[in-house]
């Protein structure tokens, strides 16, 4: 059998000298001590472009862990159509994953919120059509999962709503015999003992909620619409009835202004005790950015994106410091393959929103013309906005075919791609083929092995 | 599940590399593409129970997972992410007030 290096396998030289041998196809990660690394350059540099190796030199023993890591693949296996096959099972074949907007309404005001001006929150009409649909579909098909993203607006001001539909989806994953699981994305001000109880009964595991620094930073850019009141203190007394119950995904949403702040609320999180091996409180950095017409404002004030990484490996080090598990986990960048890259372009993802729309890209879920169906109308599989993300696909893209990023990218958000948002597309780009090695290499040193 | 080579057998190795050469070389598995075999993981080099062999200039120096770091060697990483309460990047995400991706 003659052997070709694969076109997704990364060499990446650590500080130590060691070196990281890593595919973004197979996922496959090895570390190799100086000398071997120097081998491994050598071998996978002496047939480059595809062309094939010497027979001579599978007899190195080094080879053979090349190959079981799908380093070096035959000559004869075509990568691009084997992602494309993946790409197009696995998105079929998609767990069920529905976010849910129970109300449009938010007691805050945030100034670069993606999500327009609609009010209004869902009825029981609306509900008891979800569960209709939701009933249609396990009836015609296995999931391998379901989730649910509750968000809004403010998803725990619809209390009753997440009551009611998760203990009809709860009934119906034990009857189909589907693991179920639920996150709320909150701002973390309306945490009473109740909405604990309900969301522990709802089968919710994780939380994200969402602070932008101390309280002057927070209030000022995450204000309370009863402007007596400050969101910090009230999100901060929320998360005291949360955290150690539930997953914390801990969002700090930077720009410009308050990158230096992050410091600041990482401290104030050491002194209330939640960072920690086992307390699964997660803070975390998220770049703001400019999604939607809704927060166009906000374009400005984003940071670069290596402005962005360089703050973020250095939180990345001090979160270790403090104990938080932060090497190899996804949620700090650690790269893994993709088998689809967003729940819109799944056949098995669903938005729905207090109007009874269903939608396809969650940045979308204002925008009434980009909705591909109505709750309790039969959903029309060749409606226009429901075929343009059936059939869009990064492989269409030639950039993407030959890029040697694409099992983890995927071509990132589709509807960047599609709407041509060159800014994001080029940051997107510039994000895989400038820092993630960088970020692998970092998790590798603080996993200290 | 191959774990770390016992201590005993290690120092009669130690003797004969360190004889021949100054520093042997170390491959470290960290994550394995897929759930192996044991006779994929014995190719390799891998025994499995206490004892590994590092045959070659080559070495398996870890090999079971670590409470320390998430994942290292280890046939399923989903379980690993699931008992972690995390899930992978790879799962579609409709991000949250600003999306993630």
């Amino acid at each position: 059998m003659a052997w070709k290096a694969s076109h997704y396998t990364h060499l990446i030289p650590l500080n130590s000298g060691d070196g990281v041998v890593y595919n973004g196809l197979s996922g496959a990660l090895v570390k190799l001590s100086p000398g071997a690394f120097t081998r491994c350059e050598t071998i996978l540099a002496s047939a480059p472009h595809g062309k094939p190796f010497e027979a001579s030199i599978e007899s190195d023993d080094l080879f053979a862990h090349l190959i079981a890591g799908s380093f070096v693949v035959d000559q004869d296996f075509d990568e691009l159509a084997f992602i494309e096959n993946q790409y197009n099972r696995e998105r079929s074949r998609s767990q069920f994953l529905l976010t849910i907007l129970p109300t449009f309404g938010c007691n805050l005001g945030c100034d670069y919120c993606f999500v327009g001006k609609k009010k209004g929150a869902m009825d029981r009409e609306r509900q008891d059509q979800i569960i209709e649909f939701v009933t249609k579909r396990f009836e015609n098909q296995k999931f391998p999962r379901m989730s649910v993203d509750w968000f809004g607006g403010e998803p725990l001001l619809a209390l009753p709503a997440i009551e009611y539909l998760s203990a009809a989806f709860l009934d119906l994953c034990a009857r189909y015999e589907t693991p179920y699981s639920a996150q709320v994305i909150t701002n973390g001000t309306m945490m009473s003992d109740k909405a604990v109880d309900v969301m522990t009964n709802a089968g919710v595991d994780r939380l994200q909620i969402t602070l932008d620094g101390l309280k002057e930073i927070h209030d000022v850019r995450r204000p309370s619409k009863l402007r007596v009141i400050s969101s910090f203190e009230q999100t901060i007394l929320g998360l005291g009835k949360v955290v150690g119950k539930f997953v914390i995904r801990l969002r700090i949403n930077v720009d410009k202004h308050n990158l230096p702040e992050a410091w600041r609320l990482l401290d104030f999180f050491a002194e209330q005790g939640w960072l920690g091996a086992d307390i699964a409180f997660y803070p975390y950095l998220a770049r703001i950015s400019p999604f939607t017409d809704a927060c166009a404002s906000v374009a400005t004030e984003v940071c670069s994106i290596d402005e962005f990484q360089e703050t973020n490996t250095r939180w990345m080090k001090r979160l270790h410091e403090h104990g938080v598990p932060v090497a190899f986990q996804a949620l700090y960048q650690f790269p893994e393959p993709k088998l689809y890259n967003c729940g819109a372009i799944g056949n098995n993802g669903f938005i729905f929103n207090p109007n009874g729309e269903i939608h396809k890209c969650g940045l979308a879920v204002d925008d009434s013309t980009e909705a591909i169906g109505m709750l309790g109308q039969e959903l029309d599989s060749n409606h226009a906005n429901a075929v343009k993300w059936k059939e869009w696909t990064p492989l269409a893209n030639p950039v993407c075919r030959g890029c040697e990023f694409l099992p983890s990218c995927l071509g990132g958000c589709p509807r960047n791609q599609m709407q041509m948002r060159e800014v994001q597309k080029k940051e997107n780009c510039q994000y895989y083929q400038q820092h993630e090695n960088r970020i692998l290499a970092t998790h590798m040193e603080l996993a200290q092995l | 599940m191959p774990t770390r080579k016992s201590s005993k057998k290690k120092s009669t190795k130690s003797k004969k590399t360190t004889a021949t050469t100054a520093s042997p070389e170390v491959v470290m598995w960290l994550r394995l593409p897929k759930a192996m075999s044991v006779a994929e993981l014995q190719k390799l080099g891998f025994r499995g129970g206490d004892d590994i062999c590092f045959s070659g200039d080559t070495c398996v120096a870890a090999s079971v997972m670590r409470p320390d770091v998430g994942i290292v060697v280890q046939a399923d990483l989903q379980a690993a992410l699931d008992k972690a309460g995390l899930s992978r990047r790879a799962d579609p995400c409709f991000g949250g007030d600003t999306c993630i991706v």
